[in-house]
């Protein structure tokens, strides 16, 4: 009812004087009385029944202010006060307590913002969840031979749309690039080229303009593209009057149609696509790509179950179809078949393990600020010892003590999430900054959200459990009368081993931590001096380019680009090539090669991976030639073909024989004939962790491309000669499209950049895990050193050595400190054992590390105990003893 | 004297309310009042009387104003709000019904009892 809702608002607000209710009573009393006394009483017998019958003022007084609405606030008010307050009396094992806190929290809290970042958080989508991604999947997939080439066909779309009932629909992406002509020049977009039915499929609806359905699309004369929410920002300058604009792109021309909300990614979550364009208008610009061959396999495709279908069956409509299909397309579908999984299980890959073995870290780490805040306060209650037993006295209920020190606890933890988010909020804006440079926007999203903020309160929760609980329940447990006595009580059996516990397994974990973080060092070290096959320390410029023209004209271009180049003042030397090694989109193209005497066939062959060079590139990458020679002037568009190999595939072809004349065929049906010029060492092509793999070298002019990367070399600073590189190509060849630039250095920090985060982020935590237990060390051991004040003093008395004293101490703490280590050891096994991906085969029980860490943990502790035990050494028997 | 009656869970609301519905009145004289019209049956107990008008208070149903009492001290009177009076209309109908009910267990009709 509304009136009595405002009441209960009103006095929520203003509260009744407590005077008031005093006044009430007295006149009460008074009535009471002057009935009795006109009954006949004496005033003494009067005044003693009316307060008999009146019974107790004070529970009468608590009730009526019960009644209260909301009073329990004043009660919470009163605790968090007395919280306050007891916080304040000891502020230096506070602000260890808050600091430990907000250390482990705030750890935890920019971990999660990160992992949900990258892997957790929904995709902006409609229904996320029951999102099913449909992956091409070889039936028997040869190791490593061709990459990972689960996207489909277009054809391939079309047929799983039409022919698997148990999907309501399916739509089709795939990234591309896209030149769009602006004010400041050509530039490079990276393109989401989707299916007609993308937009309505994914349920997203356009910041500004409007979203055309499918039937509309296909309809459409004109070519129409959809911004996102940055490119319209970056490129656009937010301005509204975009939409109905038409902007030239290298395809021709095209009508601005709507603006995506920010945030939305469609199914990425690695890059943010800039420009989204529906496969009708893509066609428009590339008419040859309307009947794509099925072996050109570039969409991914995404589907939605028809309600009361299942999973299952739409798997068991796939294979019926993939059947059919590797019979009516051999060539594109013989040995494939398609398999669909819910999307949030087939996202992350390798992402995934490292955010969950991260976020355990994390969670140990914080485990260790908890169980050291749990000991911190059991000392700490131990000296209020005396003042919950006279709380206890004075009628407190343990159920009302225990509220009380949880209140207390609680305020420390509120101390700690703030902080926690400070120190997050503060830690995720320095991620940026740590991001690899790959020329397109990052889709990264990393920021302080309601579900951070659920984790983070969350974790504060859970802390102030775990630390708060086991004192206060220690606490609370004795008596009034043991703890009112004068002699403070010996703490019960199981407290000081509980500790103990503890601290051994802060230890462990720390230790765990920092070997872990000795192994990852070891295996970035190990990466340096990898042999890779080229040199990747050199300072160059990478620069991706798009060159007009065809055959020999283009290769004019080239070899004027690359001339002019090594010209300019501070160029060591230029090449161009198809591609790099460790290309972004992993291995990268392939050839089939034939093995000497397989007959040609649909199925023949091997996939090679290859790369397309000029006649430079070997001298400026330092590629070494083991045999033979490199491309030549000689090697042109009209000369007989020629090929050089790496080690591998000229023995996979022909053994160890010398290989250098003779032929190899390329092309499974109608192989074409070359010869091997040459042979070069071994390399690593697409992931540092490969076994070794064959690879191809074809030149430039007989395997022309147009979109290639000019490397340039320097003997200085190669970002500091990008601007003149970038000017003297646009001078030299004005049609040149320039699409993105790097440095070497940086190209090489993006393929370790898993390697390194790793390494970042395990030497942080293992650090802070190793700093909190050293506190934790130091807290037990300087505990039991003023518990054991007495007994020194005895021992001193009767004639103890200082040194024989001094040991007893650090003896008890490095004890813990060995039975930690032995067994964090045994942890970093098993963690070792999660990682070998990330360790490039450096061993678990490296012992070089090993000794390193040991070395660092065995000082760090001594560290912790020497303070206590000098302080043992300081005890004054006479003092000591007088104390008691 | 006769043993006072435990009062039925929220009877003591309703007794209050009634006893409101005719004038505004100070504590002690809802007691009293209670206690004569019960004929000594009804004795409330100040430690429940004071908590179940500052209930009521907080419910919005009654309200007080501090005047003079008859023998000119100054007194918190109570007073019933709309809100109150219409809280007791429901609070009787429910009454009605649940003592009707409770006749019929007992096996005394309601005809009889009246």
């Amino acid at each position: 009812m509304m009136t009595e809702l405002l009441t209960r608002l009103r006095f929520l607000v203003f509260r009744k004087k407590p005077g008031e209710l005093d006044e009430e009573f007295m006149f009460h009393l008074e009535q009471s009385i002057e009935a009795k006394l006109a009954a006949g009483l004496t005033a003494s017998e009067a005044r003693r029944q009316a307060m008999i019958e009146f019974g107790g003022l004070e529970s009468a007084r608590e009730q009526c202010v019960q009644q209260r609405p909301g009073w329990w606030i004043d009660t919470l008010k009163r605790d968090v006060c007395h919280g306050l307050r007891i916080l304040r009396r000891s502020p230096g094992l506070m602000a260890v307590a808050v600091v430990t806190l907000t250390l482990g929290i705030g750890a935890n809290a920019a971990i999660f913002s990160l992992v949900d970042g990258i892997w957790l958080r929904p995709l902006p989508i409609a229904d996320p969840s029951h999102l099913v991604a449909i992956k091409s999947v070889k039936n028997h997939a040869a190791a490593g031979s061709d990459g990972a080439d689960s996207a489909s066909s277009y054809g391939e779309y079309s047929d799983v749309r039409d022919r698997v009932p148990a999907f309501a629909d399916v739509a089709a992406a795939d990234r591309r690039g896209l030149v769009l002509q602006t004010a400041d020049g050509l530039q490079m977009l990276l393109a989401e080229v989707v299916s007609d039915n993308y937009f309505t499929f994914m349920g997203v609806r356009p910041e500004i303009g409007r979203l055309p359905d499918e039937s509309e699309l296909r309809r459409a004369q004109a070519p129409i593209v959809v911004l996102s929410h940055g490119t319209w920002k970056r490129v656009f300058g937010g301005n509204p009057g975009v939409i109905g604009q038409t902007v030239k792109v290298r395809g021709g021309l095209a009508t601005v149609l709507a603006v995506l909300p920010a945030g939305f990614r469609g199914t990425e979550r690695l890059i943010d696509p800039q420009v989204y364009i529906p496969q009708s208008t893509w066609v428009m610009w590339a008419p040859d790509e309307r009947n794509t061959p099925r072996t050109i396999r570039e969409f991914e495709l995404y589907a939605r179950l028809r309600p009361g279908a299942t999973l299952n069956q739409a798997k068991e409509q796939l294979q019926t179809l993939s059947a059919d299909m590797s019979v009516k397309y051999p060539q594109a579908n013989s040995g494939r078949g398609l398999t669909a999984d819910w999307q949030t299980k087939a996202d992350g890959g390798g992402m995934q393990v490292l955010s969950i073995l991260v976020l355990a870290i994390a969670g140990a780490v914080l485990l260790i600020a908890c169980t050291n805040i749990a000991n911190l306060l059991l000392a700490l209650n131990d000296s209020r010892r005396r003042e919950i037993a006279m709380r206890a006295a004075l009628g407190a209920t343990r159920g009302m003590l225990l509220r009380q020190l949880v209140t207390e606890y609680a305020v420390l933890a509120a101390f700690g999430v703030a902080g926690a988010l400070l120190l997050a909020q503060r830690l995720i804006s320095l991620v940026p900054a740590l991001l690899p440079d790959i020329g397109y926007p990052l889709g990264f999203d990393f920021r302080i959200d309601h579900r951070v903020l659920a984790f983070t309160a969350a974790a504060g929760v859970v802390s102030v459990l775990v630390c708060g609980l086991i004192p206060a329940l220690a606490t609370t447990r004795t008596s009034p009368l043991d703890a009112m006595r004068a002699q403070l009580p010996q703490g019960g059996k199981l407290r000081m081993p509980t500790r103990k516990v503890f601290v051994v397994a802060q230890l462990a974990i720390s230790m765990s931590l920092l070997i872990t973080t000795g192994l990852l060092i070891k295996a970035l070290i190990h990466i340096e001096s990898m042999n890779l096959g080229f040199s990747s320390r050199q300072n160059a410029i990478l620069l991706g380019m798009g060159v007009s023209g065809q055959g020999p004209q283009r290769q004019a271009e080239f070899d004027t680009i690359v001339t002019r180049m090594k010209a300019l003042p501070g160029v060591k030397d230029a090449s161009v090539a198809r591609v790099v090694p460790f290309p972004d989109s992993g291995g990268g193209a392939t050839k089939i090669v034939l093995a000497p005497g397989e007959l040609p066939s649909e199925t023949a062959g091997t996939p090679v991976w290859f790369n397309s060079i000029d006649n430079g590139y070997f001298r400026v990458m330092s590629v070494p030639l083991t045999r033979g020679r490199g491309f030549e002037t000689q090697d042109t568009a009209n000369s007989g073909r020629v090929v050089i190999v790496n080690q591998v595939l000229a023995k996979k072809l022909f053994g160890g024989v010398v290989v250098v004349g003779r032929h190899l065929r390329l092309g499974r049906q109608e192989p074409v004939d070359a010869e091997i010029v040459g042979v070069t060492g071994d390399g690593k092509y697409a992931d540092l962790n490969e076994a070794p793999q064959p690879y191809l070298y074809l030149p430039l002019t007989q395997e022309g491309r147009s979109e290639v990367t000019l490397i340039v070399t320097t003997a200085g600073d190669a970002s500091a000669l990008l601007p003149l590189v970038r000017k003297t190509l646009q001078q030299t060849s004005p049609n040149t499209l320039i699409m993105n630039t790097q440095t070497l250095t940086d190209h090489m920090r993006f393929v370790t950049y898993i390697n390194r985060m790793a390494v970042w982020l395990t030497a942080s935590l293992g650090g802070l895990a190793l700093l909190l237990t050293t506190l934790g060390l130091y807290g037990i051991t300087a505990y039991a050193v003023s518990r054991r004040t007495h007994e020194i003093g005895i021992r001193m008395a009767l004639g103890a050595l200082r040194e024989t004293v001094f040991w007893s101490v650090l003896k008890d703490g490095l004890k813990l400190t060995l039975a930690g280590m032995v067994l964090g050891t045994g942890l970093a096994l098993v963690l070792g054992r999660g990682m070998s991906s990330l360790l490039y085969g450096v061993q678990p029980l490296d012992p070089t590390t090993l000794l390193g860490v040991i070395v660092v943990v065995l000082a760090t502790s001594i560290a912790a105990l020497i303070v206590p035990a000098r302080r043992a050494l300081r005890v004054d028997p006479v003092v000591a003893l007088r104390e008691e | 004297m006769p043993t006072p009656t435990d009062l039925l869970q929220g009877t003591l609301d309703l007794l209050i309310l009634k006893t409101l519905a005719l004038e505004p009145i100070h504590g002690w004289g809802i007691a009293q009042r209670i206690q004569q019209v019960s004929k000594d049956v009804l004795q409330i107990g100040q430690g429940s009387l004071y908590p179940a008008l500052y209930r009521l208070e907080y419910k919005g149903w009654i309200k007080s104003d501090w005047g003079n009492s008859e023998n000119n001290r100054r007194a918190k009177f109570y007073r019933l709000t709309a809100a109150g009076r219409k809280q007791l209309e429901t609070e009787l109908a429910t009454w009605d019904r649940l003592s009707a009910a409770i006749a019929l267990v007992l096996g005394r009709t309601a005809e009889a009892q009246s």
